[in-house]
């Protein structure tokens, strides 16, 4: 308190505003100096040739575009990306602490995963994109409910992975609220996840890279326990 | 010293009234001059304040009125954005028939409006917020679409008198997938157009199998501005 006090007697009260305004008007014509910088960007940025399609792969022995590597990676990702999307749409339709902060830690989670894959495929001079059909790298069979090579099991969407929330269902969770939202999310959840930890089973069999096999096993773990969670809060929203 | 006459304390109280009134004189003089240099201090600080506020009021105008051309008084009204968007000769695909373009990258609010030169739009200004990725049965707004190519989405558009089967053809590639869109298109030159981030492939057929080689090298390809960021989460309901 004294020490403030004394440093305030420094500079006297009215050369302070003084100080104050002028810093303050010589920010203007800085910052436009600025902004006019940055509209002169994009030119300089266009002058060197831009190449297209994936850079040579980086690490030797890259694992091949068909390769079970390169097709869990892919299709976690596109699996993943649903897990986020509805993590970030429960978050938005409930206050309830619990299933937002599980929420949260799904979306960010699977989240930094996404990037961790596609970084893969990257160094692996693979593209992100792909044609092949999904789940074709899985053994057939391994899968519950679905029997590989892109074949759905009976009454399921197809062309879904297993466990994929169809549009309509999600449709159906965005008009809910508080405790609906929170067993229907819960409830989605629980199938994408009980899918996802068969497909991680899978990388962890049959990943040729010992990265992949290392990241599908904490999928298989985390997603297990998160399992384990959210049918204990189905339960405790008498929905069990 | 005896006794002191009357008189004499008479004439001490004289000498010492003066003493005490030049003191006085003296104390007036010294509080006038130091508010005299107050004054002078308090007029050199406005001096120096009104000169700033008059250089950064020009500054400030000044930028305005440079930003204001940036974002284009051009032909349309102020109101009206032109897409900056140009054909790029430094790029070249290996899928034949693929045009390649630079393009800006700003947000423009509404009321503000975007026209793109191209048919659909490959890129340029465009709404802040994305349109949601997914299978649409009506055109949806291009400042919205050409968001999400931003964040590497293939937006595959088509003629809406296109053949049924073809039509599923281009839902098979859209379904179960992320960073993909599909929607009808009015006034196409083309019954099939894929988009990218400055890149475009117009197409006679669904099933010309360069649409899938468009696909696995440009969806969240290294065109990309915006690796990375969402394709949910935006506007629009998509029916799967």
């Amino acid at each position: 308190m004294h020490g403030r006090r004394r440093e305030a007697h420094l500079v006297r009260p009215r050369a302070r505003v003084a100080l104050i305004v002028a810093t303050g008007l010589l920010a203007v014509p800085a910052l436009a100096a600025c902004s006019s910088d940055d509209s002169a960007e994009p030119a300089a940025a266009t002058a060197p040739t831009r190449a297209l399609g994936p850079a040579p792969a980086a690490v030797p022995n890259p694992p091949a575009d068909d390769s079970v590597d390169a097709g869990f990676a892919r299709d976690m990702r596109t699996h993943h990306a649903q897990a986020v999307q509805m993590a970030m749409m429960v978050r938005d339709l409930t206050q309830d602490d619990a299933t937002r902060k599980l929420a949260y830690d799904i979306a960010l989670t699977q989240q930094e995963q996404i990037g961790r894959m596609a970084s893969w495929l990257q160094l692996w001079g693979l593209t992100l994109g792909s044609t092949r059909p999904v789940m074709q790298w899985m053994t057939p069979g391994s899968m519950p409910g679905h029997s590989g090579h892109g074949t759905p099991s009976a009454g399921a969407d197809t062309q879904l992975m297993p466990g994929m929330a169809t549009q309509a269902q999600l449709d159906k969770l965005a008009t809910l609220h508080g405790k609906d939202a929170e067993v229907m999310f819960l409830q989605l959840m629980i199938t994408h996840h009980e899918a996802g930890v068969a497909m991680a089973r899978e990388g962890v069999a049959r990943a040729q890279v010992q990265q992949v096999r290392d990241l599908a096993n904490t999928m298989v773990v985390g997603q297990s326990s998160e399992i384990d969670l959210m049918r204990s809060m189905l339960t405790e929203r008498g929905a069990g | 010293m005896g006794q002191q006459s009357p008189n004499t304390s008479k004439k001490q109280s004289k000498a010492q009234k003066s003493a005490r009134m030049a003191a006085t004189r003296e104390r007036v003089a010294a509080q006038r001059e130091q508010e005299r240099k107050a004054a002078k201090r308090r007029s050199a600080i406005i001096f120096a304040a009104s000169g700033l506020a008059v250089l950064a009021l020009v500054a400030g105008l000044t930028a305005v009125v440079m930003s204001s051309d940036d974002e284009g008084d051009k032909p349309g009204g102020a109101n009206n954005v032109i897409a900056d968007v140009k054909p790029d000769p430094s790029v070249k695909s290996d899928i034949v028939g693929v045009s390649a373009y630079t393009a800006s990258q700003g947000h423009i609010s509404k009321p503000k409006e975007v026209t793109y030169k191209q048919s659909p739009p490959v890129g340029g200004e465009h709404d802040p917020v994305w349109q949601n990725c997914g299978i649409y049965d009506s055109p949806v707004p291009n400042r919205n679409g050409v968001h999400s190519l931003e964040h590497g989405t293939v937006w595959i558009t088509y003629q809406s008198n296109l053949p049924a089967d073809q039509l599923e053809v281009l839902k098979s590639k859209v379904k179960g997938k992320t960073y993909m869109m599909l929607s009808p298109y009015d006034g196409l030159d083309k019954p099939v157009v894929a988009s990218a981030w400055g890149l475009q492939l117009k197409l006679d057929n669904a099933s010309d199998p360069r649409l899938d080689q468009f696909i696995k090298e440009y969806k969240e390809g290294k065109q990309t501005p915006e690796p990375g960021s969402p394709c949910t989460g935006g506007v629009g309901k998509p029916t799967s």
